[in-house]
Formats: structure tokens, C-alpha cells, sequence
């Protein structure tokens, strides 16, 4: 599975985050926990399910890159509206795999310096 | 002529009596056999409040009971269509205004004949004198009039010998010690053995009940049985289980893949309740809201046919017996 080097987080998963993706990576069930990936449709921007669909290994085997972890669908929706905004705020877009991109590169510029 | 008159009159008084005695009984055997108890299951949901209720009947109506939450919980029995509590509760008043009618009419009674009742007490008021009791108890000491005379130091001899004496005892103490302890050394593998035979004999015992548990569980007598009284109790399920279901429910998850998982899963089951209940989905808000209905009847005779039929079962008979006779 490929997951986002600085994943968005909703404010009860913080404290959980290894152990979820531990999990997840491991096929094992994790309750009421919501993935953010980038969507299957390339003219979608997000998709929201929930992580135990990935119990399922054909569907893990498609699994885009995972941006955010959320509990809950409504904290989902709310990290998703998070990131667009940051995204808005930053480029004036709603490109948001562009804007992830640049973050990506900008946070490994900073460690390159 | 007369006497024979009379006879035949007394008894066919009698006959009459019986017959409509046991016509009644019959009557009464064959209700409880064949006239159905129905119940009945009503629900409702909406936004925050909720409310349950179940009803029994049996005789049509004529004996029913009703339980009820919606809020509070509440029950009602009717008989004939009469509640019980109310009748209980008319019952009980009269009985009160009775007895309060009776007191009034004795009290009035009282004041015209200007008879004060007073309980009858002793006028009389008996002093117990109490004396105390003095017990003298006199103590005496008695004062030793020979005092303990002082240890006289023994002689040389006498000394030799006494200590000779301890000597000995001490050895013999010993000596008793070291045979006991050696006794107990040399039993000590029979105990052993003794255990080990002890725990042996408790597990063969054990495997034993396991063995004959398993032979008696896999005869075919017992498996024939076993299947048949499967096959009865599914039957009874099937009687009991409501014969008409009615149902409408507004259901929504705040995720609407969960609301699309739950119609799949409804989808599935829908030859069984078809259009009796209808399910409506909302995807963009959690909601629960609804209403259903469950009727049934269940007769008596259903239950004494599948006695009978389970008494007259030979394989059902057969395995009774050895359960009974401990092969198992």
C-alpha cells in the first residue's frame, strides 16, 4: 500500500496512527476508521471509504496513494474539506494531487538543505 | 312402582349432571386445544421517541393481556373485554366506603348513647419492691502454714544418677525420632505409587465416560433421534414464527456507503418479505425511523400432536431408555 509521507489526521486518530497502519498493512480489522486516498477516477479528486474495505485483497491491490486517516465518516469529510482548502489557499485550484506533489518536494527540499 | 319411578328420576338427574359435567370439561379440552392464543407486535420509531407494544389473547379476545412502553411501562388484563385493574380497583373502593360507612354508623351510635369507650386497664398499680440482693462472698486466702521448704541440695550420688536418667530419656527421644523419620522415608515410595495409581484409575475413569459418551451419541438409534427432534422443533418454530410481518422503516447512515451496504444486505433477503416491508433510504443524514407489525396464533394442539408424535417415535423411545439406564 502507498501512503502519503506527511498524512492529514483526523484529531482522534493522532495518537493511533502507527497502530492503524500497522494494521491496515497487515490485513486485520480497525473498526470505525475512514481512509482518504486519491480518487480511482482521475477526474475526481478524493475518494472516502472505509478501511476495512481493504480487508479484501483485490481492492487493496488497487488501492491509490492514502492521504488521510480519519475516524469516523464525519471527521472524514471534514479532513477532505481541510485539504481543499489548503489547496485553494496555496494554488488558487482545487488541483489537489498537484498540491500534494508540492509538498512532497518542498518537504524534501527542506531536508535536502 | 313408585319407588322405581323415583329411582330412574334420581338417576336420570344424574346422568344429566354428568353428561353436562363432562361436556364441559370437553368443551374446556377442546378450547385449549383448538382455539387459538394470537399475539400481537406493534412498533414505532420517530425522531427521539419510541413505543412498544405486545398483545396475548386467547378465546377471541375474551382473555387478553397487554403490555405497553412507550415513555413508561404499562400492562392491562381484560376479561371479556372488562380491565382487571379497573374492576380490582371498583372492588376495593366499595369494600372502603363500606367498612367507612360502618365506622360512621358506630360512632353515631356511641354519641347518642354517651358511652366513651375505654379500653379496661387495672386501676390498680402493683409496686414491685425491688431488694437488692447482697451475697457476701468472703474470701480466704490460706496462708500455707509449712511454707515450701528451700531446695535441699542432693547428694553427689543421687546427682549422677538423675542426670544418667535424663541422658537416657533424651537418647530414647532420639532414637524414637530417628525410626520415625526412617519409617517415613521407606513409605514414602508407596504413597507415591499409591498417588500415581489414584490419578491413574480418575483419568481412565474419565476417558472411559468420554468413550462410552461418544459410542452412545454415534449409535444410529441416537442420531435417528436426534434428527427427528430437529425436524419437530423446526416444525413448532415454524408454527410459532409471526404469519403476518408489516413494516416500514426510513433508514440512514451519515456515511451513504453504509446506507448502499445495508440496502445489498436487505437486497438479499427480500423473496422473504417481499413488499410487506418497505424500506426507504436516506443518504446524506443519519436517520431511523418506522414502524412494524407482527401477528401470529398458536394453537395448543400443535404442541400436544408433536408430544405424541416424539413419544411414539421408537428411536426417540429407545435413546430415552439408555440415557436412563446410564449407558451413557
Amino acid at each position: 500500500m502507498n501512503w502519503y509521507k506527511k498524512l492529514y489526521l483526523g484529531d482522534n486518530v493522532k495518537k493511533k496512527e502507527k497502530k492503524i497502519i500497522r494494521r491496515v498493512e497487515r490485513g486485520k480489522p480497525v473498526g470505525n476508521i475512514y481512509l482518504i486516498t486519491l480518487a480511482l477516477n482521475p477526474d475526481n479528486l478524493l475518494d472516502i471509504f472505509r478501511a476495512n474495505l481493504l480487508l479484501r485483497k483485490p481492492l487493496a491491490g488497487m488501492c491509490p496513494m492514502i492521504v488521510g486517516i480519519a475516524e469516523g465518516y464525519q471527521e472524514a469529510v471534514e479532513l477532505v474539506r481541510r485539504l481543499v482548502e489548503e489547496t485553494w489557499n496555496s494554488r488558487q485550484d482545487t488541483d489537489v494531487r498537484g498540491y500534494l506533489q508540492s509538498r512532497l518536494e518542498e518537504a524534501a527540499g527542506q531536508t535536502g538543505e | 312402582m313408585l319407588l322405581l319411578h323415583i329411582l330412574l328420576t334420581i338417576l336420570k338427574i344424574a346422568g344429566i349432571l354428568l353428561l353436562t359435567a363432562a361436556g364441559l370439561l370437553l368443551l374446556i379440552l377442546l378450547a385449549l386445544l383448538f382455539v387459538p392464543v394470537t399475539y400481537t407486535v406493534r412498533g414505532d420509531k420517530q425522531r427521539e421517541t419510541w413505543g412498544v407494544s405486545a398483545r396475548v389473547s386467547w378465546l377471541f379476545g375474551g382473555i387478553s393481556a397487554t403490555v405497553w412502553h412507550r415513555g413508561q411501562t404499562g400492562w392491562e388484563l381484560r376479561l371479556l373485554g372488562i380491565p382487571v385493574r379497573k374492576l380490582m380497583r371498583r372492588l376495593n373502593a366499595r369494600k372502603k366506603k363500606r367498612s367507612a360507612g360502618k365506622k360512621a354508623s358506630l360512632r353515631e351510635t356511641e354519641k347518642k348513647e354517651h358511652r366513651p369507650l375505654q379500653p379496661s386497664g387495672k386501676t390498680e398499680t402493683v409496686e414491685e419492691e425491688r431488694q437488692p440482693v447482697l451475697k457476701t462472698v468472703s474470701v480466704e486466702r490460706e496462708s500455707p502454714e509449712n511454707p515450701p521448704a528451700e531446695t535441699e541440695e542432693l547428694p553427689k550420688g543421687e546427682k549422677t544418677e538423675s542426670r544418667r536418667i535424663r541422658l537416657a530419656a533424651a537418647l530414647g527421644n532420639l532414637l524414637r525420632r530417628i525410626r520415625g523419620l526412617l519409617l517415613w522415608l521407606v513409605h514414602i515410595p508407596a504413597k507415591i505409587a499409591g498417588r500415581i495409581r489414584k490419578m491413574w484409575l480418575t483419568f481412565r475413569n474419565f476417558c472411559d465416560k468420554i468413550r462410552r459418551w461418544k459410542d452412545f451419541l454415534t449409535r444410529d438409534t441416537t442420531k435417528a433421534a436426534a434428527k427427528f427432534l430437529l425436524g419437530r422443533g423446526r416444525a413448532l418454530l415454524a408454527h410459532i414464527l409471526p404469519r403476518k410481518v408489516r413494516g416500514k422503516v426510513t433508514v440512514g447512515f451519515e456515511d451513504p456507503a453504509m446506507t448502499g451496504q445495508l440496502l445489498a444486505a436487505a437486497g438479499v433477503f427480500y423473496p422473504l418479505y417481499r413488499d410487506n416491508i418497505q424500506i426507504t433510504p436516506v443518504f446524506n443524514r443519519q436517520v431511523l425511523e418506522g414502524d412494524f407489525l407482527l401477528k401470529g396464533r398458536i394453537f395448543g394442539a400443535a404442541f400436544v400432536w408433536s408430544a405424541w408424535k416424539i413419544y411414539r417415535n421408537r428411536d426417540v423411545r429407545t435413546t430415552w431408555q439408555g440415557f436412563r439406564n446410564k449407558e451413557a
